[in-house]
């Protein structure tokens, strides 16, 4: 019975659609399913008429595709990426930076560099032999954002991977790249902020608000970033993104030491370097960043931590499990980056009740509140 | 046969022909897109992504068994999928309010919040319902062309139609009581 309806609806909406039948015709010819058959042929028949009225709003065809043609064929395969990044240093007038980033993205089409090399790139770190594949499709996208929101939400992206490199790189101790990739992170969002206020009002308010939420995300990320070095919240220190030396002022953090060699990563894709002082370490896993006192991280943190800040990951919010790792006594400090920032806010009066019980005597442990 | 020819233009590097392309499937493109993504700002950005990514990958596109359209499709559905791993994001129902209050005009207005509508429902469909409805009915393809793209049978594609169509048909009803 139901193969047989799934049939004759199909049938039925090829042949009204053709103009072969009419519903009338088709449900005179089944009487049986008459009932089960004319809402869903209306519903079949009404998709296409309402869908055939929406069409690109006008202009964005043909801006569209002056856009998509120029970013196809606007160089030729024998300008070479490192040219062109090096064009990329010089000159950074808004004119040109267009113009450079659709020859890059026509550069990526041309060298054959398809979805894999680009996905390939996207976790790609500075330095790396497809950073400047990431960084051109980033320029890519950019230039193919047609609205100001969209330009908005482009740049915020760019700006959380340049968020995600920092944090890679300081904890494999990369001091000078760290600086560079914090200014690009702060021009990104500074871009971000200006694109948002020049969409219309409408969506200028969704943009600003979803703008909002990403920097209070973001805010977590750099403050766990500036216990490790200071003065990359601060944005102090910073040469020209392209001429970085030695940035001044960066001293080992009260109570956190130099990480001894670069950061490690677990199999369950934890990382972890060790401060100064003994059996203690820094931890970033799964969005939640602590400090702990132990005599072996690795055991602790796949005994535990890893599979409960996924967990609380997959469930956005904090199980009871996880409360109690991040309230045991070796413990010293915790808060949520990225995906979990949210729930800083969410412990924080807990946090603050606590303090306020102790005599404003908190032992410093737990997110901090905004 | 017009369009397997700018097709094999395309191939050859031709990127005017790649343009006429765009042209002749532009509208079903960003239609797809639109019932698919459930912000209308991102549509617009979607659609040039997924002809970007067809130039980049037209010279390894075999004719053979996959039409043009078919493929196209799969990268639309495939930036779709990207846009949703990456951002995460949810179907925001007031944003598509939102969308239909921006227009003039009170005829306007009653059509664009019946596509709205519409378009809410299909967006809380099981994700292979949504992808057969757009196919099906947004876009206009065969039971088979679908068949074709989403690598099923057609009598499957038939069977998923049925079930989509009573799901919508449910969803429409619970949002008009």
């Amino acid at each position: 019975m139901n193969k047989k309806i799934e049939s004759v609806l199909a049938q039925g909406i090829d042949d009204i659609t053709a103009g072969r039948a009419t519903l009338e015709d088709v449900l005179n010819q089944h009487p049986g399913l008459r009932n089960d058959l004319e809402p869903l042929l209306q519903i079949a028949l009404g998709l296409r008429e309402t869908s055939s009225q929406v069409k690109p709003p006008p202009g964005f065809r043909s801006k569209a595709r002056a856009q998509l043609m120029e970013a196809v064929s606007a160089r030729s395969p024998s300008q070479g990426l490192l040219q062109l990044g090096n064009i990329w240093n010089r000159e950074r007038r808004q004119g040109m930076v267009f113009k450079l980033a659709t020859a890059m993205a026509a550069l990526l089409v041309v060298l054959g560099l398809g979805g894999g090399t680009v996905y390939a790139a996207q976790d790609a770190q500075f330095g790396d032999l497809l950073y400047p594949v990431k960084t051109a499709t980033e320029q890519a996208r950019l230039v193919l954002s047609t609205t100001a929101s969209g330009k908005a939400a482009s740049h915020l992206e760019i700006a959380q991977s340049r968020l995600d490199e920092l944090t890679n790189a300081t904890v494999n101790g990369k001091s000078d790249v760290a600086h560079t990739l914090a200014t690009q992170y702060r021009s990104h969002v500074l871009e971000a902020l200006s694109w948002a206020a020049q969409a219309s009002d409408n969506r200028s308010e969704q943009a600003t608000l979803r703008l909002q939420e990403k920097l209070e995300a973001h805010q977590s990320a750099m403050e766990a970033l500036s216990q490790e070095m200071p003065d990359i919240a601060e944005g102090k220190g910073q040469g020209k993104p392209d001429d970085v030396g030695k940035p001044e002022g960066v001293g080992q953090p009260e109570g956190v030491g130099k990480p001894e060699g670069a950061g490690k990563t677990t199999t369950d894709g934890c990382v972890y370097v060790k401060t100064g002082n003994q059996n203690r370490y820094q931890v970033w896993c799964n969005g939640v960043h602590l400090i702990v006192n132990t005599d072996n991280i690795t055991n602790w943190l796949t005994n535990g931590l890893s599979a409960q800040a996924q967990a609380a990951a997959t469930s956005e919010t904090v199980p009871q499990a996880l409360l109690a790792i991040l309230d045991e006594t070796a413990v010293e400090h915790f808060n949520f980056y990225g995906p979990l920032s949210h729930l800083n806010q969410e412990l924080a009066p807990e946090e603050e009740q606590e303090q306020e019980q102790a005599g404003g005597q908190g032992k410093g442990k737990g997110p901090k509140s905004k | 046969m017009k369009r397997d020819i700018l097709v094999e233009q395309a191939k050859r590097g031709d990127a005017e022909a790649f343009g006429k392309l765009y042209e002749i499937h532009v509208d079903e493109v960003y239609r797809y897109l639109y019932h698919r993504v459930g912000r209308l700002e991102d549509v617009e950005d979607l659609t040039s992504q997924v002809f970007l990514k067809a130039w980049q990958g037209i010279r390894k596109y075999r004719s053979q068994g996959i039409p043009f359209t078919a493929w196209l499709f799969r990268i639309a559905h495939n930036t779709v999928v990207d846009y949703y791993r990456s951002k995460k994001r949810e179907v925001s129902l007031t944003e598509l309010d939102a969308d239909a209050g921006a227009l003039d005009g009170a005829q306007q207005l009653e059509q664009e919040m019946e596509r709205s509508q519409v378009r809410k429902a299909i967006l809380q469909l099981r994700e292979d319902q949504q992808k057969v409805i757009v196919l099906r009915f947004i876009t206009g393809m065969s039971c088979s062309e679908v068949a074709t793209i989403m690598g099923k049978r057609e009598g499957t594609i038939r069977v998923m139609q049925h079930r989509a169509l009573s799901a919508l048909r449910s969803i429409l009803a619970e949002g008009e009581s």
